[in-house]
């Protein structure tokens, strides 16, 4: 009898040992799935990335975790290649699309989870202005690292610009001049926001080739971007990622 | 022996030593605009306003006869564009712009054709303008300059930024397949003007977004396409290859292009630049347009292009301009500084 209590307490820490163990394996391979996730998406591997996303939901990591802790880290490889002149352009719109593939696949998930988007914001060139160049690779950046964005196009007006943040709930206002007599306008934008009393809940950035850094803390600005990289940079950071 | 505008520019290209360095800021359809208090969408309709602003300002500073010498103003490519079948949308305070991509689809590539320069988009009224410049240009100025967008912006802008990056590599067929319609449209706006004229001598090809690529694409994408229409110019024309894009990556391919000049972009390090290809292409710029000729002190401005000079001035090969379109608002007192500059530093020999 004492034998036989022994032999179930043997094979019952057996059992609790194995467990540890398996578990230990699982969160080592679910570990290298969202590594896995990451490096398909700075090796601009679209197909990669739509396969190793589906094993993700398989393996039961959460959606937002994948998003976050997989695709999110791709992208900062991406933006630190593009940082050393390893990536340019072609690459930047390359792994977005691969991190809209990977995005499309959680989308599902995502809404059950209700947590969607790292952030909401609205994007535009302001009044007077037409250039979007520079902007709409912005937008497609910031999508790819999971901003739900609404752009609102150009020569766009500042109440215009505050009605779309109420529309659609925004947290970040991106706004975008690319001449030196429409820069400006930023700044009424700003105040606009203030008028509407949304200035204290939703960051403003700014960027296009005449702004500079000193001209975003003039006219008060929570943010920067000096091109499409470090624009998203900031947009992280000001969602606290 | 002071030399004419044109010579000094000339010797410059061949990478010679002229009498002193040639001052070529681009001051572009902006700048002469504001200086006339019109709009762009008024500049770009009125080929006299053009003529009359670009000759009151190569009086001034009459190296500019020679580069960008004195024609009508085409801005970004909306004429070639329209020849091509875009939709061209005018703006006050811009240029004329694409309004949507040609080729929408893959499919869409089918609609590309090489156009007709006397019938096609804006191209006809392109060409009365440069017939109008010719028949009231005063018998001092030679009208013998012209530009177009390369094939790379034609095609970059005929399909949209976005859709052309992924063609490089989701659909590179499709990608050569549009570069090759570019060039031919290029090439044949070129030698098209240079029959209007009467013999082109200096030819600009304007191509920014192949700073915006990697090397290796630029090498499949760009030069093949670029150096077709270098090749093309007429004989003894000189070949300018604007680019002022950050091409730290790609400069070193520029001479391989076939060009006689590379005007830069003001991200370029001057001696980087001039050591490393110097010896091959004629280097014009790269003065920052906004942080040095619009923003800084002319005394600034003139230490900042005795620099310049200094670095680059040496042996010949250089011309001290703009690394870019000047900005519209720029103090005329800082081109004066860049003439000032080339007075005092820029005869040579330049130690």
């Amino acid at each position: 009898m004492e034998n036989h209590r022994n032999v179930n307490r043997m094979l019952s820490c057996n059992v609790d040992r194995i467990t540890r163990e398996v578990k230990k394996v699982q969160m080592k391979d679910k570990t290298r799935v969202l590594d896995d996730i990451a490096q398909a998406i700075a090796s601009l591997d679209i197909k990669e990335v739509r396969t190793m996303t589906e094993d993700a939901i398989k393996s039961g990591i959460p959606p937002y975790t994948i998003v976050t802790n997989g695709m999110a880290r791709g992208m900062d490889i991406v933006g630190r290649r593009y940082d050393a002149k390893e990536y340019f352009l072609p690459e930047l719109i390359m792994a977005g699309e691969a991190m809209k593939a990977g995005l499309e696949i959680l989308d599902p998930y995502l809404r059950k989870q209700k947590a969607a988007n790292i952030g909401i914001i609205v994007i535009g060139t302001v009044k007077g202005d037409i250039h979007d160049i520079g902007k709409n690779i912005v937008s497609t950046m910031l999508i790819g690292n999971g901003f739900k964005v609404h752009d609102v196009g150009v020569d766009v007006p500042p109440e215009e610009f505050i009605s779309e943040v109420r529309e659609v709930d925004a947290n970040i206002l991106a706004v975008s001049a690319l001449l030196l007599t429409t820069m400006p306008e930023m700044k009424l934008v700003i105040d606009e926001l203030d008028k509407a009393k949304l200035r204290g809940r939703v960051k403003v950035m700014v960027g296009g080739r005449p702004v500079t850094s000193e001209f975003a803390s003039e006219i008060g600005a929570d943010a920067y971007g000096k091109d499409a990289v470090e624009a998203v940079r900031r947009a992280k950071e000001l969602c606290g990622h | 022996m002071v030399e004419t505008a044109f010579e000094r520019f000339r010797r410059a290209s061949s990478l010679e030593e002229p009498d002193q360095v040639p001052m070529t800021p681009y001051l572009g359809s902006d700048f002469l605009s504001n200086r006339c208090h019109v709009s762009l969408s008024e500049w770009y309709r009125k080929p006299k306003l053009q003529l009359r602003a670009q000759t009151e300002i190569c009086a001034k500073y009459p190296d500019l006869l020679a580069w960008p010498g004195v024609r009508p103003y085409c801005g970004g490519g909306f004429v070639e564009l329209s020849a091509l079948g875009a939709r061209i949308e005018w703006f006050q305070s811009s240029a004329p712009q694409v309004a949507e991509a040609i080729v929408k689809e893959p499919e869409d590539v089918a609609k590309l054709r090489v156009p007709n320069p006397h019938t096609d988009g804006y191209m006809p009224m392109y060409i009365k303008f440069f017939k109008y410049f010719i028949n009231h240009t005063p018998s001092s100025i030679r009208v013998n300059s012209a530009f177009s967008l390369g094939p790379f912006d034609i095609a970059v802008l005929a399909r949209g930024i976005n859709a052309f990056m992924k063609d490089l590599y989701l659909t590179p067929d499709l990608a050569h397949t549009m570069l090759d319609v570019a060039t031919q449209t290029a090439i044949v706006w070129m030698k098209t003007l240079n029959e209007i004229v009467g013999g082109l001598e200096v030819f600009t090809y304007s191509d920014d977004f192949p700073g915006l690529i990697s090397p290796k694409h630029f090498e499949e994408f760009v030069l093949p396409y670029t150096r077709k229409c270098f090749e093309a110019l007429p004989k003894n024309c000189i070949g300018v290859y604007h680019n002022d894009s950050d091409t730290s990556k790609i400069f070193q391919y520029f001479p391989e292009a076939g060009a006689n000049v590379f005007h830069m972009g003001p991200e370029l390090d001057i001696v980087e630049v001039k050591t490393k290809i110097g010896k091959e292409i004629c280097l014009n710029g790269n003065i920052p347009p906004l942080e040095v000729l619009l923003r800084a002190h002319p005394r600034d401005v003139e230490q900042f292009c005795r620099s310049q000079i200094l670095y680059a001035a040496p042996g010949g090969g250089y011309c001290l301009g703009s690394g870019g379109a000047v900005a519209e608002a720029t103090p005329i007192d800082n081109i004066d500084a860049m003439a000032k500059s080339i007075e005092k530093f820029g005869v040579y020999p330049i130690p």
